[in-house]
């Protein structure tokens, strides 16, 4: 009997914060609190609890189980973000920079530095004129891999042919 | 007489030079008007360094805009070897052109 009065409180509780938290599904709740705090029990509140208000960057959680045994919740199903703040594109692409300066290392600067502000540029005249992001990203890497082929190739040929001819020899 | 040979896309590339310094992307849209061919930009600067090193091209750091995050463009512009080189291939180009059946003379592409 006293299981059952718990179980009855605990569910309202629940459902309390998922209406003031005004969450579409049955059961959402709050998942940093159940998930990492998985033998806390919910607070019980005689009348009304206080107001919930989600902090920023929350996880939540679509599905959720009560078994009512060993006051376990079951928690299942696709965790979506609460609200977070997406990088500014000059950001990322400032992100992507340093990785190519990483994966440039190997070919001089005289090469490396215009081709990855021409790339910028591409880029950036392609977002102008309607690209798709991922085509974006595809013709980046397509560049990418053809200076790494031409650049091997390059490097190839000064190794297997030394001694080159100029003019006037 | 002594013949430096080059490739298609260094003669495009020293023809290109011809008129004006251009940078990567401008050679690239300078042969697209021209040509009709696209260039891939890593092809491009493996071949600028090629030339640079043969002396067909000198070289000079540019400026840095807001869109290229902080890159500096390259500016190139052909030496006298690189012009002396594009007559002569001119010249061999306008020769062979001449033994080809049906093509009265060559002076239509110079």
């Amino acid at each position: 009997m006293r299981y059952e009065e718990e179980h009855r409180l605990r569910e309202k509780w629940f459902l309390d914060q998922r209406n003031q938290a005004g969450f579409p599904t049955n059961h959402s709740c709050r998942h940093s609190d159940l998930f990492y705090q998985p033998f806390s029990t919910p607070p019980l509140f005689i009348g009304s609890p206080p107001p919930f208000i989600p902090p920023p960057g929350s996880y939540w959680t679509s599905q959720m189980r009560d078994t009512s045994r060993m006051s376990s919740i079951l928690m299942s199903g696709t965790m979506s973000m609460g609200s977070t703040t997406p990088l500014p594109d000059s950001e990322r692409d400032g992100l992507r920079n340093d990785r190519f300066q990483f994966l440039l290392y190997c070919i001089p600067k005289s090469i490396s530095e215009p081709w990855l502000g021409d790339i910028c540029e591409m880029r950036e005249t392609m977002r102008l004129e309607g690209y798709s992001q991922r085509a974006i990203i595809w013709a980046t890497i397509s560049q990418f891999c053809l200076l790494l082929i031409h650049w091997g190739i390059y490097r190839a040929l000064d190794v297997l042919m030394p001694f080159k001819k100029t003019k006037g020899e | 007489m002594a013949f430096t040979r080059t490739s298609n896309l260094e003669t495009l590339i020293l023809a290109a030079l011809e008129t004006s310094e251009l940078y990567g992307l401008s050679i690239i849209e300078r042969i697209k008007e021209t040509t009709g061919q696209s260039l891939a930009l890593g092809g491009l600067y493996t071949t600028l360094h090629r030339m640079e090193q043969k002396g067909f091209v000198a070289s000079r750091w540019g400026e840095s805009t807001e869109v290229r995050q902080g890159a500096r463009r390259r500016y190139y512009q052909i030496t006298a070897l690189g012009q002396q080189t594009l007559t002569e291939t001119r010249q061999m180009l306008v020769k062979g052109l001449n033994l080809v059946p049906g093509l009265a003379s060559g002076e239509a592409l110079t």
